[in-house]
């Protein structure tokens, strides 16, 4: 059905500058992403790479989604957004600012709420990797 | 050539260089009349001048920085003492152009004495009036009965636009003093573009600080329609709109629980960093409220505090009183603390005193302290106290104290990733027959993690160790116990792609199979006690984990496998996801013989399926939806779809279905339409099939008069399964400056989708930055 088990592409970039940690999960998983595409090397040094990554906001909201009879909350929408640029080493802009966001909805319950803070820790780290794919294919398609 | 605020970033062009970090606009750092500018371009004293356009604006032309050039249709008197220049004479230097009727320049004091149509101009700001004398350079001087405008962009949140406030109005007496600092006496100021504003602020002395993008009044009222609405001795207000306004307003409100609601917060800035707020509150039906703030912001600490004090409430008879204190402390470079502390008289205190659903719907207000330590990027560490106020319902246990060391190291050898979890908890509980005790765990981590573009293959392997001190353990079964079991998943993944084209339009389809296999031996847990564990929701990120259980007091025994296939739809030209299904089922191996107390143990091989489709269908609508389904019973257990049309900004109409087996059936309507001139509608109304109830319901009209918006919002939810809160907010929002009134925006928002502000544009009018 012309499904083609995705080759390498390199990115249009020679290298990349991430500005944020290796050891963060972030980071770790960006580092990994860039380096199996290929061409792109990532330097420690924003003046020698080519492009430079930004991430202006990485942000997560909690909103009611319903509630019970009795006016407690019954399911939660959690969002997390990210707002980013990609900017050349003169300063041009080969993606300019940039929100993308994911969204989990889960079943709420006051009277687990030890139990139920982790389950947004979870939830957090799973729309933190959905972000991750969203931003790979954002600076798969970036041209200068 | 706009001038940009002082401190804000210029606009990048492709091919300007990355140094050319200061403003284009030429430098307005002007030289002082003890060193005179280097070059006065000055035409031939006596000869005329070809005429120049009267307002044209401040260009700086071909002239010099710190040149000054004259221009007019008869110039006269001696260079370097006094030149006069008449007939629409013109004064240019440095971006900035001073015109009249006449114009007298003494190159000694730089000073330029103004008469007839005297116009100042510097980007887009303009000063016009009869008269006015002004040091250049310095930017001090006196303009005579001005009428003036302002503008400036502001300095948005990533992903918001820029706006271009401009504040306008009329003095007796502007004086400046030096660059962006002004200070007019009886003057007025307004964001209306009119010249006969709607609502306009009146000062007996405003100062305009460009620096600060503050103005500050004294002695001011605010004119709506010609009605004086408020009056304050002195206030600050946002001259670009920033969110931290100092300018406060009085709101006003109706619910059934407070009756009429009505809050006079009056507004102290104590230094640039402390500010304090005292509110005194009127509720027709319960009597007067007195409220405090107090926030203060350092690059050490920051923090804020609040009290509520109803001395008597008119309904019960008694005190009634709200305290909270939030403080967050840089202690050392590496080491943070942190403290939440909030409480309330009694359990009905938000339900009562407070129309705010996401207030009222409080049930556990939290009471911690937190210490945390990164020690460097690799690993950190965390100490906790942490109980709650609960207000209904059973208390949760107290972490007295949590303490946690996490790590996580990348660059092992051979591509190895290190991680660790240790954690010792002391719980806590304030019901004796409950039993208390302590957990110390251990768990370590190693994993391999190999990517390529076409797929990926990540095993790992853990030890997790976990020992319990029980204090009071009510089971007497035994106050020790110790539960170890290694943890293996292997997570993989393939990524296909093709080009397809959809509606004509081209895009790149992925179909990307998930396969995540756990094993976990079994281990006998029944002893353990439930301090902070409950069953993960149903939903992907929760059968893509190691543990059917959030919490560490059960380790579910698991040879499972979850299989999943996300197909996406992505937009060539941006790497934009346009739509997204996933479709996915947890396999069971063996029987679950892990379980909590009362919890009944699964005997069937094939867990739910999961079904998800979002994204754009149309370039006006999209859907949003989740299906959980039970094949063994062949049953529905959960149904979640939401339609939204939206064709323009402020036009969504959204249509919701939720429906979860036994626990919920739900029925949203929504949306925001415009109702012709100037009018726009807002409602939801949630219906509850299964209660068969309406369990929230909004409606809400909006006027929008051009520099000014009022907005009511009429909000009606259940508290309780007979008791419900109904309340009316009324919001006047002056474009720029603030809003009186209790805002209702959050709880539009909250509740349309799609909702748009109809005085605050978005990038995207449609479907926001986003």
């Amino acid at each position: 059905c012309g499904f083609k088990l995705r080759g390498p592409q390199p990115l249009a970039f020679s290298s990349i500058y991430l500005g944020v940690s290796r050891q963060s999960d972030l980071g770790a998983a960006l580092h990994r992403r860039i380096v199996a595409n290929g061409n792109t090397t990532i330097t420690d040094d924003p003046a020698k790479a080519e492009v430079r990554l930004e991430i202006l906001r990485d942000q997560t909201e909690r909103e009611i989604l319903t509630l019970t009879g009795g006016g407690k909350v019954r399911e939660y929408q959690l969002q997390r957004l990210m707002s980013f640029r990609l900017v050349g080493r003169n300063g041009n802009e080969w993606i300019p600012v940039t929100t993308i966001s994911a969204r989990r909805e889960y079943n709420f319950d006051d009277a687990q709420i030890l139990a139920k803070e982790q389950e947004e820790a979870l939830l957090f780290r799973d729309m933190q990797i959905d972000l991750i794919d969203q931003l790979m294919r954002r600076l798969a398609a970036a041209k200068p | 050539r706009p001038e940009r605020p002082a401190g804000q970033a210029p606009a990048q062009s492709p091919d300007a260089p990355e140094v050319q970090a200061q403003p284009s606009a030429p430098a307005r750092s002007l030289p002082t009349p003890e060193s005179p500018p280097p070059a006065v371009a000055l035409p031939p004293v006596g000869t005329p001048a070809e005429p120049a356009a009267g307002a044209a604006p401040a260009e700086s032309g071909p002239i010099a920085a710190g040149a000054t050039e004259i221009r007019a249709q008869q110039i006269s008197g001696t260079r370097a003492v006094e030149l006069v220049a008449e007939g629409n004479a013109e004064l240019r230097r440095d971006g900035i152009l001073l015109s009249a009727d006449r114009l007298t320049y003494s190159e000694l004091t730089d000073e330029a004495r103004a008469e007839g149509n005297v116009l100042v101009a510097q980007g887009t700001d303009r000063v016009e009036g009869p008269r006015a004398n002004l040091k250049i350079a310095e930017q001090v001087g006196e303009f005579e009965a001005p009428q003036y405008r302002f503008s400036r962009r502001s300095d948005p949140a990533p992903g918001e636009p820029v706006r271009e406030i401009s504040g306008s109005g009329h003095a007796d007496v502007m004086h400046f003093e030096g660059e962006n600092q002004y200070r007019l006496e009886n003057a007025t100021w307004s964001t209306c573009q009119a010249d006969d504003p709607d609502w306009y602020i009146k000062a007996r002395d405003l100062e305009l600080d460009y620096d600060r993008e503050v103005g500050v009044v004294r002695g001011g009222s605010v004119i709506f329609q010609d009605v004086p609405i408020f009056w304050w001795p002195w206030a600050e207000f946002p001259l670009v709109a920033q969110r931290q306004s100092g300018f406060l307003s009085p709101t006003v409100g109706v619910s059934n629980k407070a009756g009429v609601d009505i809050s006079v917060p009056y507004y102290w800035n104590l230094a640039p960093n402390y500010d304090a707020t005292f509110a005194p509150r009127f509720m027709g039906r319960r009597g007067v409220q007195l409220g405090g703030e107090f926030r203060y912001l350092t690059p050490g600490y920051r923090g804020e505090s609040r009290v509520e004090w109803l001395p008597r409430d008119a309904v019960t008879g008694e005190e009634r009183a709200l305290g909270s204190v939030q403080h967050q402390q840089q202690i050392t470079p590496n080491l943070y603390g942190s403290l939440d502390l909030n409480a309330v008289s009694d359990d009905q205190y938000f339900e009562d005193l407070s129309s705010r659903l996401s207030v009222a719907s409080q049930v556990n207000l939290l009471r911690e302290g937190r210490l945390s330590y990164v020690a460097s990027d690799w690993w950190s560490a965390s100490a906790l106290v942490q109980s709650y106020q609960t207000l209904s319902g059973e208390d949760p246990y107290r972490r007295l104290p949590q303490l946690l060391l996490n790590a996580n190291r990348q660059d092992m050898a051979a591509g190895t990733v290190f991680g660790f979890r240790g954690e010792y908890v002391q719980f806590e509980h304030t019901d004796s027959r409950k039993p208390e005790g302590s957990r110390f765990t251990l768990y370590p981590q190693l994993s391999l993690p190999f990517e390529r573009p076409g797929y990926y293959v990540t095993p790992k392997i853990g030890v997790h160790h976990t020992q319990y001190a029980l204090d009071r353990d009510l089971s007497g079964e035994s106050d020790s116990i110790t539960r170890s079991l290694p943890i293996f998943t292997l997570d993989s993944g393939l990524n296909f792609e093709r080009d397809t084209t959809l509606f004509a339009r081209e895009y790149l389809q992925t179909l990307e199979p998930r396969i995540y296999y756990v094993r976990t031996p079994y281990r006998n847990q029944d002893d353990i006690p439930v301090f902070d564990t409950a069953r993960f929701d149903f939903g992907f990120a929760q059968i893509f984990s190691e543990n059917l259980y959030a919490g560490g007091d059960r380790i579910a025994d698991a040879n499972q496998v979850t299989a999943a296939v996300t197909s996406r739809l992505i937009d060539p030209g941006t790497g934009a996801e346009r739509m997204r299904a996933t479709i996915g089922q947890r396999y069971y191996f063996d029987e679950q013989r892990v379980a909590l107390p009362g919890e009944p143990r699964r005997g069937e091989r094939r867990a739910d399926m999961l079904a998800a489709f979002s994204g754009r269908v149309t370039t006006s609508s999209s859907i949003d939806s989740a299906w959980q389904y039970n094949p063994r019973e062949q049953l529905t257990e959960r149904f979640n779809f939401a339609v939204r049309y939206q064709p323009e900004f402020a036009k969504a109409l959204n249509l919701g279905y939720r429906y979860s087996r036994e626990v919920l059936e739900d029925l949203d309507l929504s949306g925001q339409w415009p109702l012709g001139g100037g009018w726009y509608g807002v409602a939801r109304v949630t219906r509850s099939l299964k209660e068969n109830r309406i369990t929230e319901t909004i409606a809400g009209l909006e006027y929008d008069g051009g520099c000014w918006v009022v907005r009511s919002a009429v909000h009606r939810f259940a508290t309780n399964p007979d008791d419900v809160t109904e309340a009316l907010f009324v919001q006047l929002e002056l474009n720029g400056l603030a809003s009186v009134g209790s805002s209702p925006v959050n709880l539009l928002k909250r509740s349309v989708a799609g909702y748009g502000k109809i005085n605050e544009p978005v990038s995207d009018r449609v479907f926001g930055a986003y």
